[in-house]
């Protein structure tokens, strides 16, 4: 049976990355539609793809998404369906009908920085998923990458269905990847490259298995949005 | 201000009104961390005398008496509970505000009574007490953000207030310096 995924999109870089990698997934398998918000009060800024990024990213066997590539061309391309809503509130009631009126079993967020699902989404049996970068439940919060730098750690993405409280709920994998070199662009290529790769393989995981990974109950730290000194310094040590 | 200090701006003589931004910082290099340390000590240049800080224990400022105890049970080594720190830290981070009462869910209690600004330098001086002991960076973090206001603030602080804000640049500064050799 296939598993019927709906991106739930803004029109960001994240979303890009997240469409780009679904091609990569077997079509006999998976079943993708898009809803795609927001994208007339919203431009996707293309960020330049210098020389330090590409050779680490490619070094890692990761896939480089095409930021030029607008998320409906990766959809067309692909025949696969997608609608737009004209609001850029993610807790709309269009928004909310729009995902009520669609079916699929699994919601994938990439929407707009900052943005929280609010409880309206989590009423339906349908499942969100998010990949975050940091190890939860212990990393729960934002820019955990930079906090994983400055603690010597590996970075990590873990991609786990949503609930309304932030960054809680069930994990399903968890993956690895290398603590970038000097001059990788990190925010914009770096975050979503890691987190479009994990989405993947979660999705690839559920396939043939269920959610099993607990959220255990643990001493977990929130990290908060960080302070540019301490993102120059984890920057700077690379 | 040295010159270069110009492209270190998070300072907002607005705050804590105003929410400074740090959203999506842009990379400056070894210049931008330059401008970082020299605003800092050019605002702990004027410092004189290396005094304890004194607090004030007739204050009637329920916040004030909560950072008292707290400051006094850090620096006594007693033994401090970072459930309520943690709470208030999140408050912060969601509000950059100090208010001057809370629930005991570290709600405030009048949302408009947040510009007191001595409290925002007795949290600065808490943060950087609670960083030295336990060393987690979500404190150094907030140290940071409550520097950069008690920063854009500083001719409204008196002398007594002032004098806590410079122990506690210091303290900041000591630990940028300190976190970047440990990560070279």
């Amino acid at each position: 049976m296939k598993s019927k995924i709906l991106l739930l999109a803004g029109n960001t870089l994240r979303a890009r990355a997240y469409g780009q990698q679904l091609q990569n997934l077997n079509p006999d398998l998976f079943e993708i539609e898009g809803l795609l918000y927001g994208f007339p009060e919203k431009d996707c800024i293309i960020p330049n793809l210098n020389s330090e990024t590409k050779i680490f990213v490619e070094q890692q066997g990761l896939f480089i998404p095409k930021f030029d590539e607008s998320i409906e061309i990766t959809f067309s391309k692909n025949n696969w369906s997608f609608s737009k809503v004209d609001t850029i509130d993610v807790n709309s009631r269009a928004i909310l009908k729009e995902i009520e009126e669609k079916d699929c079993d699994i919601v994938v967020f990439a929407g707009y920085g900052g943005q929280l699902l609010k409880d309206g989404h989590f009423v339906s049996n349908k499942r969100y998923l998010h990949m975050h970068p940091g190890k939860l439940p212990s990393e729960r919060g934002s820019t955990t990458i930079f906090y994983s730098i400055l603690n010597q750690r590996k970075i990590t993405v873990t991609a786990f269905y949503m609930t309304e409280k932030i960054d809680a709920g069930q994990n399903i994998i968890y993956k690895e990847y290398a603590i970038p070199s000097k001059g990788v662009d990190v925010d914009r290529w770096y975050d979503n490259i890691v987190r479009a790769d994990c989405f993947v393989s979660a999705l690839k995981f559920l396939n043939t298995n269920d959610a099993t990974m607990k959220q255990m109950a643990d001493d977990s730290e929130e990290y908060y949005i960080i302070h540019p000194v301490l993102k120059h310094v984890a920057l700077l040590s690379l | 201000m040295t010159g270069d200090s110009l492209i270190y701006k998070y300072i907002d003589i607005n705050t804590p009104k105003a929410k400074i931004n740090y959203s999506y910082s842009k990379y400056g290099g070894e210049l931008f961390l330059s401008s970082y340390f020299n605003l800092r000590k050019d605002v702990i240049f004027d410092e004189r005398k290396a005094w304890a800080p004194i607090l004030n224990i007739n204050s009637t400022v329920t916040s004030e008496l909560m950072f008292n105890k707290w400051i006094n049970d850090l620096q006594k080594n007693f033994q401090f509970d970072r459930k309520e720190l943690n709470l208030l830290l999140k408050r912060f981070e969601v509000t950059k505000k100090v208010f001057e009462n809370y629930d005991q869910n570290y709600r405030p209690v009048d949302k408009l009574k947040f510009l007191n600004l001595r409290l925002y330098v007795l949290f600065s001086f808490i943060l950087s007490l609670t960083y030295k002991k336990y060393g987690n960076l979500q404190y150094l973090n907030s140290l940071l953000k409550v520097n950069d206001i008690n920063i854009s603030n500083i001719n409204k602080l008196d002398e007594e207030t002032k004098n806590i804000l410079y122990l506690s640049i210091k303290y900041e500064i000591t630990f940028v310096k300190e976190l970047r050799d440990k990560t070279k």
